[in-house]
């Protein structure tokens, strides 16, 4: 388990990144973190990885220190939003400069998956596409088979069919390996389908996090309509994120979905539509509950 | 202890794959200008007093290749993307840091140890004088140098966050560390401002009255820097143990420096200068320093207006700085004040330099002067001479005057200056009134590494083995007998981190004078089978004109005859003073290479031998008469 305690960093005085940041991210999940720009997602990932030291707090991984921790580093690769490869370097040069230094390294994953995505590997990168050279990137942080592994702007650059294909490599990865993935977007629809957990940076803290399943179960949408008059109190003892109510049909943003789901319907309501919440939605209505607005957050 | 805990080889492997071409350009390109540096040298002449000048091409590239070096190792640290591929491996602060300085230090040493294998090579393959010691010396001088211009460097690099600031702050690093040395205590070890005062009495000023004190060298201001030995100019470096202690231990003291640098460093701190702020103007204040000395030299030498365009030049730079660090200038008053404080403190400075680095030596209180003369180390103590040697000095106004390297002891300190005194007698004159002994005299020839026979413009080397050794060494006392005064021995030895040179006439001995002419003899049969090889001239200090161009027109008739006349007298002992020379040339070599014709008689027996047999040719006849008629008379033998 990955438990970031207590974090702060700033680069100039009066002017926090992060700001005491305590989390824990579980093992063999796939957490994401979303936040707008500048939020510090880039700057939490370095630090977790020992590029930034941190003003105070501590990064631990299974109670050990992660800072210049060499031995817990060859289980842990980074792939930063902006990529570096030597210069003139292939994708086999590149390769074998991994396979030198992470002990469990597999070119022949490389290889692969390098003729399955049609890359070249012995072409220069620097001739590659944007896309081309986040996939080599990422199919080098893969071949790792290390156990934490941590992507900042996972995606981007990537068209939806390699996009697919990563993630279902991923996902792979984290069955086969017990692997634990974080990785950064400020796209949180991007991270929907991928993720088990995810958590909301904001002002360099935590503000919200959660298993995404459970807050899908949990939290639930509904359309009512009752006979007769009817206000928010009418549905007191559910716990209301949100209420809105528009002629005779109100719309509820209710927290406990499956004791919605017992309670409502003994209510007699004339319309009930219980409606699917987008993850976006979600947000928008946990941060509007904690009195912030989403649009600023996000 | 795992040595991966400090060194990750196969780190290193892969950085030097990524940076092979800069490698293999560096590790090319020294031996290459050493090569060429070598041959040109060879055409020359065969020796040089200091190592420095065989490894002028090291020298030079002692700044650049552990510069270029450094930054291909840790130049990553100046980009944020770089920052994170490299940081993110799995290999501490620790580690990165140990890998990519030693294995700088490997790589430099891999230069070095090339550059000095070429060295031997070239020496025990051709007639440079380039013995073991100064192999050595040379070996252990530039690898010394390019280990601290490397850990300069690496510090640099560790504390600035872009490229330029950290070439900046390696030149303040170098630069500033010999100027505070010199101001606290190494401005008696070399040149400065020595002023003798002399009491008019002793010493009275023979041309100009005013004048009560002699600037024994006015070498004035940059000097100093000479004396981090490694970085200065190779002309002026001598090797110094304790120079080259003093860099050690500051390349020690500079890589832990870097190391804690390094490891501590906020790795955010790229594509920036400095992030601290104080900093970024220290060091650009820092930067100013050799403006300050600038401006400074002109007014003291009153020259205000190029003193105001020094400072305006000083402030353009200033401004500038700003732009290519930071693309901005501000906040202008700020940027406006450090620079007045600054120059204002500069000034102040230098002004307190000249004043520590000037110091007086009143001619009373000198117990000794030591002067280098040729073959002669001269030591003077008696007070009297003292007082003529630097009284003389003083009235050299409208003299021709030589300046030699001294050294005055005063108040039990050596000072290191140059003296001038009037002409080469004054020398000479000291020398036999003190009956000195010269070097050739002192010498322990045992010491002896590379020798040559200096013969008519040509030095040939000869191997020096123990049958010379003792002919040297049994007739170093004996005076030279005009008969055997043919030619010189050139001798070197290196001592003291220095070749030393002694000329030994071979006029001392008769045995030395037929061994060297039987050598000399040997050289130039051997040479005749050469390539391309021509007879030039023949001479004879007392033979005629005519003499020598019969005989020529002889050799160029039959020149087989006369090369086994040579070889036939190759042997013969010195019998007289009427020598001749045949010279030749190898056209191949551009050398050129000379016979001593030991018994002239016999030459003059073949003369009249071929006189006779071509009595009646007419060239011979029209040669004859051409000489006659130019009243120079045929030589009668």
């Amino acid at each position: 388990m990955i438990e970031l305690k207590n974090l702060s960093k700033s680069f100039t005085k009066g002017h926090d990144v992060l700001a005491g940041l305590t989390c824990q991210i579980p093992d063999n999940a796939i957490y994401g973190l979303v936040g707008a720009n500048g939020a510090g997602k880039s700057t939490l990932l370095r630090i977790i990885n020992s590029i930034y030291r941190a003003d105070k707090g501590q990064v631990l991984i299974d109670g050990v220190d992660v800072f210049d921790n060499e031995e817990l580093k060859k289980e842990m690769v980074f792939v930063p939003d902006d990529l570096f490869f030597f210069s003139s370097y292939s994708l086999y040069q590149m390769a074998k400069f991994y396979q030198a230094l992470y002990p469990k390294f597999a070119i022949s994953f490389v290889l692969k998956e390098a003729k399955t995505l049609h890359l070249d590997i012995n072409q220069n990168i620097a001739s590659f596409s944007k896309g081309m050279k986040r996939q080599c990137a990422l199919l080098c942080a893969l071949a790792t088979k290390a156990k934490y592994l941590f992507f900042d702007e996972t995606f981007d650059g990537l068209d939806p069919v390699i996009r697919k294909h990563f993630k279902n490599l991923l996902v792979k990865q984290m069955m086969k390996q017990d692997t634990t993935i974080i990785m950064t977007s400020h796209n949180l629809r991007e991270l929907e389908d991928i993720c088990d957990n995810l958590g909301l940076l904001y002002k360099g803290k935590i503000l919200f996090e959660g298993e995404i399943a459970s807050l899908k179960t949990d939290m639930v949408k509904v359309q009512i309509s009752l006979k007769g008059d009817f206000d928010e109190k009418t549905f007191a003892d559910l716990d209301v994120l949100a209420y809105k109510k528009i002629g005779q049909v109100a719309t509820l943003i209710l927290k406990d979905g499956p004791l919605a789901k017992k309670k409502l319907p003994k209510l007699k309501p004339i319309i009930l539509d219980f409606l699917p919440l987008t993850l976006e939605e979600m947000f928008v209505y946990q941060m509007e509950a904690l009195g912030y607005e989403f649009n600023e957050v996000l | 202890m795992n040595s991966m805990k400090f060194f990750n080889f196969k780190f290193f492997k892969e950085n030097c794959k990524q940076a092979k071409g800069l490698i293999i350009f560096f590790l090319g390109l020294l031996p290459l200008i050493t090569i060429i540096v070598l041959i040109q040298q060879l055409m020359s002449q065969n020796y040089v007093q200091n190592f420095q000048n065989y490894g002028l091409a090291t020298y030079f590239l002692s700044f650049l290749i552990p510069v270029a070096l450094a930054l291909a190792l840790f130049g990553f640290v100046f980009k944020k993307k770089s920052v994170d591929f490299y940081l993110a491996q799995p290999l501490n602060r620790k580690t990165i840091f140990l890998t990519n300085y030693l294995g700088g230090l490997a790589l430099l040493l891999l230069i070095i140890i090339m550059n000095t294998i070429i060295l031997a090579i070239f020496g025990a393959a051709t007639e440079l004088v380039l013995p073991f010691k100064m192999l050595l010396d040379y070996f252990v001088y530039f690898t010394v140098t390019y280990f601290f211009i490397f850990s300069i460097v690496t510090l640099a690099i560790s504390l600035a966050g872009n490229f330029i600031t950290s070439l900046i702050l390696s030149i303040l690093i170098i630069a500033l560390v010999p100027f505070l040395k010199a101001v606290n205590w190494t401005y008696k070890e070399n040149g400065n401002q020595i002023r003798v005062y002399c009491n008019a009495e002793i010493c009275p000023i023979k041309n100009n009255q005013d004048k009560e004190y002699h600037y024994l060298y006015m070498q004035y201001d940059l000097a100093n820097y000479n004396f981090t030995t490694p970085v200065a100019l190779p002309f002026i470096a001598d090797f110094r143990v304790g120079d080259v202690v003093r860099t050690i231990i500051l390349t020690i003291i500079y890589s832990l420096l870097a190391f804690i640098s390094f490891t501590r460093r906020p790795m955010e701190n790229n594509e920036c200068s400095f992030k601290n702020n104080f900093v970024y103007h220290l060091v650009k204040c820092l930067t100013l320093l050799p403006f300050g000395f600038l401006c400074f030299s002109y007014l003291t030498m009153g020259n205000y207006s190029g003193w105001l365009i020094f400072l305006v030049i000083s402030l353009i730079y200033f401004l500038a700085y700003d732009l290519i660090a930071q693309k901005r200038i501000k906040p202008l008053p700020l940027v406006l004040f450090t620079f007045i404080i600054s120059m204002s403190l500069y000034h102040g400075m230098y002004a307190l330099w000249l004043r520590i680095q000037t110091k007086d030596i009143y001619m009373k209180d000198i117990t000794s002067i030591k002067i280098n003369y040729n073959d002669l180390d001269l030591v003077i103590t008696e007070p009297d001479e003292i007082q003529t040697f630097l009284g003389e000095g003083l009235n050299i106004d409208g003299r021709d005057y030589y300046s030699y390297k001294a050294k005055i002891e005063y108040h039990k300190q050596t000072y290191t200056t140059h003296l001038n005194l009037p002409g080469e007698s004054f020398l000479t004159d000291y020398q036999k009134r003190h009956n000195l002994k010269s070097n050739v005299e002192t010498t322990n020839y045992a010491k002896i590494t590379d020798a040559f026979v200096s013969f008519w413009g040509n030095d040939l080397k000869i191997k020096v083995d123990n049958k010379l050794i003792n002919l040297l060494e049994d007739n170093k006392t004996k005076a030279i007998k005009e008969k055997y005064n043919f030619a010189t021995l050139e001798l070197y030895y290196y001592e003291n981190h220095e070749l030393k040179h002694i000329s030994y006439n071979v006029g001392r001995s008769e045995e030395l004078a037929n061994f060297v002419a039987h050598y000399i003899n040997q050289e130039f049969l051997k040479h005749q089978k050469s390539f391309n090889f021509q007879f030039i001239n023949l001479y004879n200090e007392e033979a005629t004109d005519i003499y020598e161009q019969v005989l020529e027109y002889f050799i160029s008739k039959n020149p087989a005859d006369f090369l086994k006349y040579l070889k036939d007298h190759q042997n013969d002992p010195i019998t007289d003073h009427k020598y001749i020379i045949a010279i030749a040339e190898d056209g191949s070599l551009k050398r050129t290479f000379a016979y001593l014709v030991s018994d002239s008689t016999t030459l003059e027996n073949l003369y009249n031998e071929y006189l006779e047999k071509y009595a009646n040719d007419p060239h011979v006849q029209e040669l004859i008469a051409e000489c006659q008629e130019n009243e120079m008379g045929i030589h009668e033998y």
